[in-house]
């Protein structure tokens, strides 16, 4: 294998930067290391090519290859042969904990484009390009998202009402 | 919906995660087990165009001198040529004095203060610059409070407010954030959007809601946002990082880049003898991008004496992430940096500054 020590400086620097986005996407943290693998090997093969900051290239291999996983589903029952031990914390609110379900209820698409705007603090534009499509889908993508998230609390808070509407 | 609750909540469970890592050598056998499939496919396809391009050629032209067989998929050979070579030895460069004639001085951009009493600022500021250095400020402020900064992309910084200080409106400038880099959130040429504000929740602990939550009605503290720049050639690159040819500090004085030295790759230490001078000289530790964020603390000797860092007191202070010294001039000295080992495969150097007019 060819020595790309750059590539090696890239990775010890934005690792856990992109550790945390694929975490948000996948909601697991094996998955989200496995993802950030996947994405940083497409980069080394790629790496020669890609000029400037390789950070947006590698961020959309990240959304397009989860978004990929997510329409096949072929790690949904992998083994993991480590176990991870989250950081100790306190427990979250409970209505973080009710948007937090209802995040991961959100399809893939969506989830990415809530996890650019709000975690990742992108612009519409910006997550646009991230994500490799127009400025309209990400408007669409949001506003379905957002009322995704609304009709899902709701129903959390009053299972009744949602079960009849 | 409410966006400051979505990003609370997304901040909250990203910081869940396990900070382990990255496993570079997990990595690199990920990368190496593709390389080998590629390859593995590469020869059985071109096996099979062979194979096809025989038979074809058997069959069309009636002998056995078939066309030759289909390319492959083109694969990486060799090492990459934007990486940092690898370096046996440490290396050397020196700054030839017609640098100096482009040179420019670093001066003040802008900067902005909150209106009196008022909690937040919200400003958009131009630079033109190839070079900026900012400092976020915090004066007056009631105990408790913290500075809260917010730039696009998702960037910011929180700090306690009795941490920071406006030195902007002297003639003081970071040393390697000048001449080494610049700030970690304001890109030279561009148009940025900052807001700024204080509030009373805790910086360390709470999350993007509760610091904005915690925005008192009104405040006693003055803050804002010094920015300053330098138009100024890169004369060299630095492992990694553009070094500009002149810059100032807080002494008045103007400072030449004059040499660079890199540390060989995987060394334990770099040492950079300084030839007796008739000016005071400056020698700076430079890290390279990958130990950017990494808790790696280069040990900086000058003549066999730790240089203590951070110092206690020092006109530099707050403004350097890695130790300097002043070398005084009149006798030669003996500068050595005993490099930390991790974080593996990190680039270290030192730049050397000589002392100009006053």
């Amino acid at each position: 294998m060819a020595e790309k020590p750059e590539f090696d400086a890239f990775v010890l620097a934005r690792w856990h930067a992109l550790l945390r986005t694929a975490y948000l996407l996948t909601r697991d943290q094996g998955r989200a290391e496995d993802l950030v693998q996947t994405a940083l090997t497409k980069l080394w093969f790629a790496w020669d090519r890609v000029s400037g900051d390789p950070e947006p290239y590698v961020r959309r291999i990240i959304t397009n290859t989860h978004t990929s996983w997510w329409r096949r589903r072929w790690w949904s029952e992998r083994a993991t042969d480590r176990v991870v031990e989250l950081a100790e914390r306190d427990a979250p609110a409970e209505e973080t904990m009710d948007l937090w379900t209802a995040l991961g209820h959100l399809p893939p698409g969506q989830r990415a484009v809530i996890v650019l705007r709000y975690f990742d603090d992108l612009t519409e534009s910006e997550t646009a390009a991230q994500l490799g499509c127009s400025i309209g889908t990400v408007k669409s993508q949001h506003a379905k998202a957002l009322r995704h998230l609304r009709a899902d609390i709701a129903m959390e808070e009053n299972p009744a009402e949602g079960a009849t509407s | 919906m409410n966006p400051d609750l979505i990003g609370r909540t997304l901040t909250e469970h990203a910081t869940a995660v396990d900070h382990r890592g990255p496993d570079l050598g997990e990595l690199h056998a990920r990368i190496a087990g593709v390389q080998r499939r590629r390859q593995g496919l590469a020869a059985v396809t071109a096996s099979a165009a062979l194979v096809v391009g025989l038979t074809i050629g058997t069959q069309l032209l009636g002998g056995s001198d078939g066309p030759q067989p289909a390319p492959g998929p083109t694969l990486p050979t060799g090492p990459s040529g934007t990486g940092l070579p690898f370096r046996p030895d440490q290396t050397e460069f020196l700054v030839p004095d017609s640098a100096r004639e482009d040179a420019s001085r670093i001066h003040l951009v802008e900067r902005h203060q909150n209106q009196p009493g008022s909690p937040l600022l919200e400003v958009d500021v131009n630079i033109d610059e190839d070079r900026v250095a900012n400092t976020y400020f915090c004066e007056g402020a009631e105990p408790g409070l913290w500075l809260v900064v917010r730039t696009p992309g998702g960037g910011g910084q929180v700090s306690p407010c009795d941490g920071t200080r406006d030195l902007s409106w002297t003639r003081t400038l970071a040393f390697n954030r000048y001449f080494a880099r610049n700030t970690s959130n304001l890109t030279p040429r561009t148009q940025h959007h900052l807001k700024i504000f204080v509030t009373t929740a805790d910086g360390r602990t709470a999350g993007r809601r509760e610091l904005a939550e915690g925005m008192p009605a009104e405040t006693d503290a003055r803050f804002g946002v010094s920015i300053s720049g330098q138009t100024s050639p890169t004369v060299a690159t630095l492992v990694g990082r553009e070094v500009s040819v002149l810059g100032e500090g807080f002494d008045g004085r103007d400072w030449w880049f004059t040499r660079g030295v890199e540390a060989a790759t995987g060394a334990e230490s770099l040492v950079v003898e300084i030839p007796a001078s008739e000016a005071d000289q400056f020698v700076q530790v430079v890290r390279g991008p990958e130990a950017f964020d990494r808790a790696a603390e280069p040990d900086l000797r000058l003549d066999g004496e730790h240089v203590p860092w951070p110092p206690e007191r020092t006109p530099y202070l707050a403004f350097l992430d890695d130790p300097c010294t002043v070398v005084p001039a009149g006798a030669p000295h003996t500068v050595e940096v005993r490099l930390p080992p991790e974080p593996r495969g990190a680039n270290w150097a030192v730049a050397v500054f000589e002392a100009g007019e006053q």
